[in-house]
């Protein structure tokens, strides 16, 4: 087990090397003068300048690698065009806005999905499971900036139900929840669908397993067999979902953000595209996939630690 | 998503367009199927006849009658410089379905040539070549696109590329994995030792396995794809001005969202049944091609 | 995974932990001296406590503004909306009444300009403090402020509005004489009561430097500057030592909101307690009685620039055929729910140099398509820049349709707000540009950027006229309202025979704010924060 999360961790940081180098070199792989291509019709001599320091433009492209991978390692991710504030600063005002909004569509998410998941393979086949299966692919398929519109259309707008832009103060929770209802139903609509689709598959799967049959044969109370083992066996898929999962929501989390003028690491990255403040868009893109390595990490090394457990409890069944 | 594709046995021998019909008929005779291949069918005749279709020019302005709900000479209302709504809708499938299938080709082919070198060569080219997929699988891909738009600029052929690489991987690996398995099959070895060229082997023996896997990703990646480009140029980065994509018009919808609610329901009307559709469709057409996977625990 | 795989991956581990601990980058981690964040200014955390001591809870305004700010240096300000925040901060020695074209004394105890208009005695109010402990303002600040307009180095790019300076001269502690070189009407209605007649502090300009002054401002006025958070927030709080009467709020927050319907949302639910709106969402306010709302018509233009060097615009009569292509009032339609004042010329009405009988031309297709013939082009492709927000947008795609129609197509480059402004010099390369100007209330301020020295700056014509600029300057000098109106409408007819410009319209504003809240307002559209105060 020790070596595996060494093989994982050792794989995981080497990834993560490679993704630093690529965006360190990045903007030499576009064709032409790659202060131009930063700054676009933004160049004026001032700016022009500005950006050979701060990118360190005229050190031949290794060394530009090197330093841009040490410093990032030490938190040092540049600094903004326009005002001068560390990037990494300005990525840390932004980052807890988009975190507690993963956070929460993970939760609604498997809130919702997991019961979905086990209420239709309880009932296989019936109009029931074959409703959830349906609405479960309407949600796979419904893009999130799709959902998040419609949602501020219907709540936001046409009922004033719920507050349509920002998101609240972090110092005032009921509030800052209430902003996040929206943004956060809209991502979790995704995996609600995904959620049921597989818990289904896999407690279903579980629930036909010789050694759950044999326990019913002995005459255990249904649900217990049930909760003890179908479900264990329902959530690891979930957890192997989550890595995948955090990546598809950081994405989705940039339109949210957009639709909702939430502050977070999306709407960052984003509006600094805009303005072509280049330091931000690589420092955010580099958190965005360190963050998606890393949960990948860790949703792989959970899958591992409770699949082995599993097949113990199975052997002593 | 990661994807394990088991090797894929051949058919037995028949008429290749005989077969195709057949596996078209399995797919219509399933229920989500034929939905599917309904909205399919459709959008393709939309995205065929759109100028004969529309009852305007997807530019044509009106600016008197601009922001209206539907009307009698507006079916679907108006957006806010007058244009027909459902003329743009229909215009827009030649946008989503035009940036789209040479995406997932481009991904498709692009994949297919580093798949086979990776899993062809072995050894150190193929490590390189997979730490190098895992890398770019790294970032979320919306993340990614954003990146390289920042430095390339918006434009539609900027946006195919940028679809291009993210979707890459995914197909790298499934071609990678079909090759590893072709190799070790004893039929392949006893060829090779009796002096087949690597060309005959990819052609006779690699590909044809592999196209269903690949049909299968293609079909799936599809909408995937539609929902990139539309989300791209909702956000601004993807086609420009007048090109009437369904991300422009939700764009243009959402900043005047409590003056109509028009253009924001239609276009997202439109985008929620294309994905529907192909989703649905793709996932029959793998339901019926390797029955395997059907209630496996793919995501 | 073979085992020299996992030797790499164990070295890559070892190199970055190498990294992180040892290997330092050859250039230092400190930026260079460009500008940097406000250093000691910063506010505290983030969360909104309140910042005295207990009962209580501080009074804050909350105002919406349409973009964020750049500089806030008023030799440099790219936007007013660098004005309006420094208007809190910094004073002149007059500045005109809030909500009037009044002026007032403000710094000034006493002044007086001389009758051959070169010299303007004054004296200065005693004890007044600079925020952040500056020190007292003296007649030496005056020199300061308004001398550093004329310095080579500086190369401010508002130095017109001092150019006939010739220097101030310091007669005492607080007094002191302003010396012209020549008479200057502009002084008294856009140099002395707005910006560039501001006193800053000598002692922070010399310390801090224009760049981290421009990002973190001293003045005398009642509110000093707390911190700007980029995008988000600019905070000012009350100057505990002004030297006035105090204002009723404790703070002032500024957001820059730049989607329209996100400031809309933002002043219903009552996130921001005044603010600008577009003529979209305007009407659903004044039926609201919980807000009031102002329509403010200005004097800021709009227009379609097209530029004299594009080798495909060198045609007079291709630059004409464009004129006769487009129709204002449905671009107006289109982009200001028709709610704008249309504009024939670049002086609004009621300024000095008001044109009444400029000549407002209607949209004629068919003589635009006969002009390009006898210019002998065909299938013309154009690129038209603009920013990105939405009205400019609409603009410039009805701007697309119509020049369609004639047989141009049209390109449209999309530019984020901010990188607009720095589009200066590149506007060489571009052909048809949709600008809008803010301006002040002299002719002379709205001129000025169109002559020879501001090409590749604020020229974005690129038409550069000699005569024009001696009947400008000549303008300037002129004490006489109705000679100088005149002068001024001779530059305005060069200007449309030039047909480098394409008049669109005049900027209205339309404001709301809580009903409980005054905000006044300048004739301009300028809102004065630190004189809003509670019904």
């Amino acid at each position: 087990m020790f070596y595996y999360v060494l093989k994982r961790l050792g794989m995981t940081l080497l990834v993560a090397l490679i993704a630093m180098v690529f965006l360190a070199s990045m903007v030499h792989f576009i064709p032409g003068d790659p202060v131009k291509v930063i700054l676009g019709p933004r160049a004026s001599e001032t700016l022009s300048q500005r950006v050979r320091e701060e990118m360190e433009i005229e050190l031949p492209i290794p060394v530009q690698i090197f330093n841009f991978i040490s410093r990032a390692v030490r938190g040092n991710l540049g600094r903004d065009f326009v005002s001068g504030v560390p990037v990494t600063r300005l990525i840390s005002q932004a980052l807890p806005h988009t975190l507690a909004l993963a956070v929460t569509s993970m939760a609604l998410a498997g809130l919702v999905g997991i019961p979905l998941g086990v209420y239709s393979a309880t009932r296989p086949n019936t109009w029931a499971d074959r409703l959830t299966g349906i609405l479960s692919v309407a949600c796979i398929t419904l893009p999130s900036y799709v959902a998040g519109l419609f949602l501020l259309l219907l709540f936001a707008v046409q009922l004033g139900l719920m507050p349509a832009i920002g998101a609240g103060e972090f110092s005032n929770p009921p509030d800052y929840l209430r902003h996040l209802i929206l943004p956060s139903t809209a991502l979790a609509i995704t995996w609600i669908g995904y959620l049921a689709r597989l818990v289904r598959a896999s407690v279903l799967e579980v629930l036909n397993a010789n050694y759950i049959r044999t326990a019913f044969a002995f005459g255990l109370r249904e649900r217990l067999i049930f909760y003890k083992y179908a479900l264990k066996n329902a959530i690891i898929p979930t957890i192997a979902i989550f890595g995948v999962g955090i990546g598809n929501l950081l994405g989705g989390a940039i339109f949210v953000e957009v639709i909702f003028s939430r502050p977070g690491l999306g709407r960052l990255i984003f509006d600094s595209i805009a303005s072509r403040n280049y330091p931000i868009v690589r420092g955010g893109v580099l958190v965005a996939a360190l963050l998606f390595v890393f949960a990948n990490l860790l949703a792989d090394l959970s899958y591992h630690y409770l699949d082995p457990r599993i097949q113990a409890e199975e052997a002593r069944a | 998503m990661t994807t394990t594709v088991a090797p894929f046995t051949t058919a037995p021998a028949r008429p290749a367009s005989s077969r195709r019909l057949a596996v078209l008929y399995e797919v219509a005779r399933r229920p989500s199927g034929l939905f599917g291949l309904i909205i399919v069918v459709g959008l393709i005749i939309v995205l065929v006849f759109a100028p004969v279709l529309a009852p305007y020019d997807d530019a044509k302005q009106d600016i008197k009658n601009r922001l209206q709900g539907p009307s009698a000479s507006y079916w679907l209302g108006t957006d806010h410089l007058g244009r027909d709504l459902l003329s743009r809708l229909i215009f827009g499938t030649r946008v989503a379905l035009g940036t789209a299938f040479p995406s997932v080709l481009g991904a498709l082919f692009g994949g297919l040539i580093l798949g086979l070198i990776a899993g062809y060569a072995g050894g150190n080219v193929d490590n390189v070549i997979l730490v190098l997929t895992d890398s770019m699988q790294a970032f979320p891909a919306v993340i990614l696109a954003l990146a390289l738009l920042a430095l390339l600029g918006p434009s539609s052929t900027n946006v195919i590329l940028v679809i291009i690489i993210a979707f890459m991987p995914g197909y790298a690996r499934v071609v990678r994995a079909q090759v590893l398995s072709v190799k070790e099959n004893p039929f392949v070895e006893a060829e090779r030792s009796l002096g087949a060229s690597n060309g005959r082997i990819i052609f006779v023996h690699i590909l044809p396995n592999i196209l269903a896997p690949l049909v299968i990703l293609l079909a799936m990646d599809l909408p995937s794809a539609i929902t990139f480009e539309a989300g791209l140029s909702f956000l601004g980065l993807g086609v420009k001005p007048p090109t009437p994509s369904w991300g422009v018009i939700l764009a243009d919808g959402f900043s005047r969202i409590r003056n109509s609610p028009w253009p924001v329901l239609w276009a997202g009307l439109a985008l929620m049944l294309t994905t529907l559709g192909f989703t649905l469709f793709g996932e029959t057409l793998r339901d019926v091609l390797d029955p395997k996977l059907a209630g496996s625990r793919r995501a | 995974m073979n085992k020299t795989f996992r030797l790499i991956s164990i070295l890559a581990v070892l190199s970055l932990v190498v990294v992180a601990c040892g290997g330092g980058g050859a250039a230092p981690t400190e930026a260079p001296a460009a500008t940097q964040a406000p250093a000691a200014t910063q506010a505290p955390a983030p969360t909104q406590a309140p910042t005295q001591p207990p009962a209580a809870e501080p009074k804050i305004l909350k105002i919406r503004m349409h973009s964020d700010i750049n500089n806030l240096d008023p030799a440099f300000w790219p936007s007013s909306t660098d004005e309006m925040v420094m208007d809190n901060i910094g004073q002149g020695l007059v500045q005109y009444k809030p909500g009037t074209w009044e002026v007032v004394n403000v710094l000034a105890d006493e002044i007086k300009q001389s009758d051959d208009g070169l010299t303007i005695d004054f004296k200065l109010k005693e004890g007044i403090q600079f925020q952040k402990g500056y020190g007292e303002m003296t007649a030496e600040d005056v020199k300061f402020s308004y001398e550093r307009f004329l310095d080579e180095a500086l190369n401010a790019p508002y130095r017109g509005d001092w150019a006939p300076l010739d220097h101030v001269e310091v007669t005492g502690k607080y007094t002191g004489q302003i010396i012209l070189k020549e008479p200057f009407a502009p002084l008294w209605t856009t140099t002395l009561p707005l910006g560039s007649g501001m006193v800053l502090s000598k002692k922070a300009l010399e310390e801090l430097g224009p760049e981290k002054f421009g990002q973190s401002p001293i003045g005398t006025g009642p509110y000093e500057f707390v911190e700007w958070k980029p995008k988000e927030k600019i905070t000012l709080k009350r100057f505990e030592g002004y030297w006035g009467d105090p204002s009723e709020w404790d703070e002032i927050h500024i957001f820059p909101i730049v989607e329209d319907s996100a400031a809309a949302v933002a002043l219903e639910s009552g996130d921001v307690d005044f603010g600008r709106v577009e003529p979209i969402d305007f009407d659903r306010f004044t039926t609201n009685s919980a807000f009031t709302t102002q329509a403010v018509s200005g004097i800021d233009y709009e227009w379609l620039n097209l530029n004299y060097e594009s080798p495909k615009l060198k045609d007079a009569k291709v630059r004409e055929a464009i004129r006769y292509a487009i129709d204002v009032p449905s671009i107006i339609e289109a982009a200001h729910e028709g709610k704008w004042q249309r504009a024939c010329a670049m002086i609004a009405p009621g300024q000095v140099g008001y044109w009444a009988d400029a000549p407002c031309y209607e949209r004629d297709a068919a003589k635009a398509q006969s002009l390009l013939a006898e210019a002998g082009v065909s299938n013309l492709e154009l690129t038209l820049t603009t920013n990105n927000s939405e009205p400019f947008q609409a603009a410039a795609q009805v701007i697309q349709a119509q020049l369609a129609e004639v047989g141009i197509t049209v390109d449209i480059e999309t530019v984020d707000d901010a990188t607009f402004n720095d589009i200066g010099g590149h506007v060489k390369t571009r052909d048809l540009t949709l600008v809008s100007y803010s301006t002040n209330p002299d002719p002379s301020w709205s001129t000025v950027w169109f002559l020879c020295d501001q090409v590749d700056q604020w020229n974005w014509t690129y038409y550069c006229n000699p005569e024009l600029d001696e009947l400008n300057a000549q303008a300037a000098k002129e004490l006489d309202p109705a000679k100088r109106t005149d002068l001024y409408v001779q530059v305005q007819k060069i200007w449309d025979e030039a047909a480098v410009f394409d008049w669109i319209s005049y900027r209205s504003f339309f404001y709301v704010s809580r009903a409980d809240l005054v905000m006044p307002i300048q004739p301009n559209g300028r809102w004065v924060a630190w004189a809003a105060h509670s019904k």
